[in-house]
């Protein structure tokens, strides 16, 4: 292997040794224990150098550091938390997605599946998640929501409404699921699309420019 | 209302509550002795009636003749002349001239005259609700555009180039205007608008630049409208209208700008 190979290869195995490491990391310890911190901070600042990591936080080890505490916490790859923590209007929020890998992940319930309901395109169509809960069995289903809910809270004034509501559905009922059954999971966050909805994003000059244009 | 009526009404202005930028004591001095227009302030004036409201433009103002006052003749006709202008304020003919051919040039501009299509100089009224402090503001111009609420800002200026413009308007404090302004409108029509400035500068060829404030722009607007208005309220109620000191008289450290701090490490 020549030198520059070798420097190619460098990152991943960086990579591997900071995986290994955070799995280590026992819950809340990082802010208590001095080599736990150290360990942290090291695995934080390695991250912070890999061009593999989301952009946001490469160079930014203090970003990296929350990422590495919050994986050790909910038993997951820092890499997990920097692909779906996104900071939106100044708030740390979960992608959409996300939601439903952490109801999958946290380890109460099996079977976690979407239903939805009523007809296409119209405001009853609806979605809630359903899942059976491992310590008894039972069949536990979250809040449904629909299409007259989104309606009626104004977040159809978000565009994703208008779009994509199908995927805004699914999004939206895995949120109702882990705030009503397994909270902790979000770590008390909420999701990227509850806080566009709730505020919804300002129009950019490029927007109004469209709007000014007629297009 | 007329313009007399919204500067005579007692709720604090954009302008007025902008001299807490100072200090509480130059606040009070700037109260109780209003600024006489200058000459570059009454070419504001003038190129804001033009592109707002020219058919207005005779309300307010009267274009000064071409009269010798050297002459005793000249100076009766000027007497004269003065004496018809009434309450009316004279412009010169060449500033005139030049802010005709800003608002021209501005209105060629489609994106200007679809901006420009909405509510011209409106008046809104609020009580803020933390401190009960009555405001006031008076948009240049409120559009509907699409599903957008628009705040219209004419600005003239010596630079309208994107980067220059973005220090003078933090320097002159449009930030905190773009904020008050927001607020007033939000507290008026239950909407969230746009704050959109149109830029020109006052030199051939009288450049346009139309710059929409992003949130992070209105937001740091935001927190000053907050801090003056507090401030503006701590006096009212107390009396106590301070200067660079501070409520508690206190000596403040001359150390270097930031950015020569590091020369010495």
């Amino acid at each position: 292997m020549n030198e520059e190979q070798a420097l190619q290869k460098q990152p991943t195995q960086q990579m591997t040794a900071a995986l290994e490491q955070t799995a280590a990391l026992s819950p809340g310890n990082v802010w208590s224990d001095k080599a736990a911190f150290n360990q942290a901070l090291r695995v934080a600042d390695m991250l912070s150098k890999s061009s593999l990591v989301p952009q946001n936080y490469q160079g930014k080890p203090q970003d990296c550091f929350i990422a590495v505490d919050m994986a050790a916490r909910m038993n997951t790859s820092p890499i997990f938390i920097m692909q779906n923590l996104y900071v939106v209007k100044g708030k740390p929020s979960w992608a959409g997605q996300a939601c439903k890998a952490m109801i999958d992940n946290c380890g109460k319930f099996k079977n976690v599946k979407h239903v939805y309901t009523g007809k296409i395109g119209t405001d009853d169509r609806g979605c809630y998640i359903t899942a059976v809960r491992i310590s008894d069995g039972e069949v536990v289903n979250g809040t449904e929501v629909t299409m007259a809910m989104a309606k009626a809270e104004g977040w159809l004034s978000n565009t994703k409404w208008k779009n994509m509501p199908e995927q805004m559905l699914g999004y939206r009922a895995a949120t109702f699921f882990a705030r009503m059954h397994c909270p902790e999971a979000l770590m008390g966050l909420q999701t990227r699309e509850e806080v566009e909805d709730t505020e919804p994003r300002q129009a950019t000059a490029a927007d109004l420019t469209a709007a000014l244009k007629g297009e | 209302m007329t313009e007399k009526e919204y500067r005579q009404h007692p709720a604090i202005s954009r302008s007025e509550l902008w001299a807490m930028n100072k200090s509480p004591e130059y606040f009070k001095y700037r109260r109780e002795h209003p600024i006489e227009p200058t000459p570059a302030m009454l070419f504001g004036q003038v190129a804001h009636k033009l592109l707002l409201q020219p058919e207005d433009f005779e309300t307010d103002f009267i274009l000064a003749p071409d009269i010798d006052r050297r002459t005793k003749a000249g100076k009766e006709a000027w007497n004269e002349f003065l004496d018809a202008a009434a309450d009316r304020t004279v412009v010169p003919a060449d500033m005139y001239e030049t802010a005709l051919a800003m608002s021209e040039k501005a209105m060629s501009e489609p994106l200007v005259r679809k901006l420009l299509a909405g509510q011209k100089e409106q008046p809104f009224f609020w009580t803020d609700a933390d401190t009960g402090e009555d405001c006031k503001i008076r948009t240049d111009c409120l559009t509907e555009i699409g599903d957008n609420l628009i705040i219209v800002d004419y600005k003239t200026c010596n630079d309208a180039s994107t980067d220059v413009f973005m220090r003078e308007a933090v320097k002159f404090g449009y930030e905190f205007q773009s904020a008050m302004y927001s607020e007033g409108v939000e507290r008026n029509t239950g909407r969230k608008p746009l704050f959109v400035f149109i830029a020109q500068e006052k030199t051939e060829p009288y450049a346009v630049n139309i710059l929409q404030a992003d949130e992070a722009f209105v937001l740091r607007g935001y927190d000053r409208y907050r801090e003056f208005l507090g401030i503006y309220h701590y006096c009212r109620t107390t009396g106590d209208w301070y200067g660079y000191m501070g409520k508690e008289k206190i000596l403040n450290t001359l150390t270097l700008p930031s950015w020569m701090k590091g020369d010495n490490e």
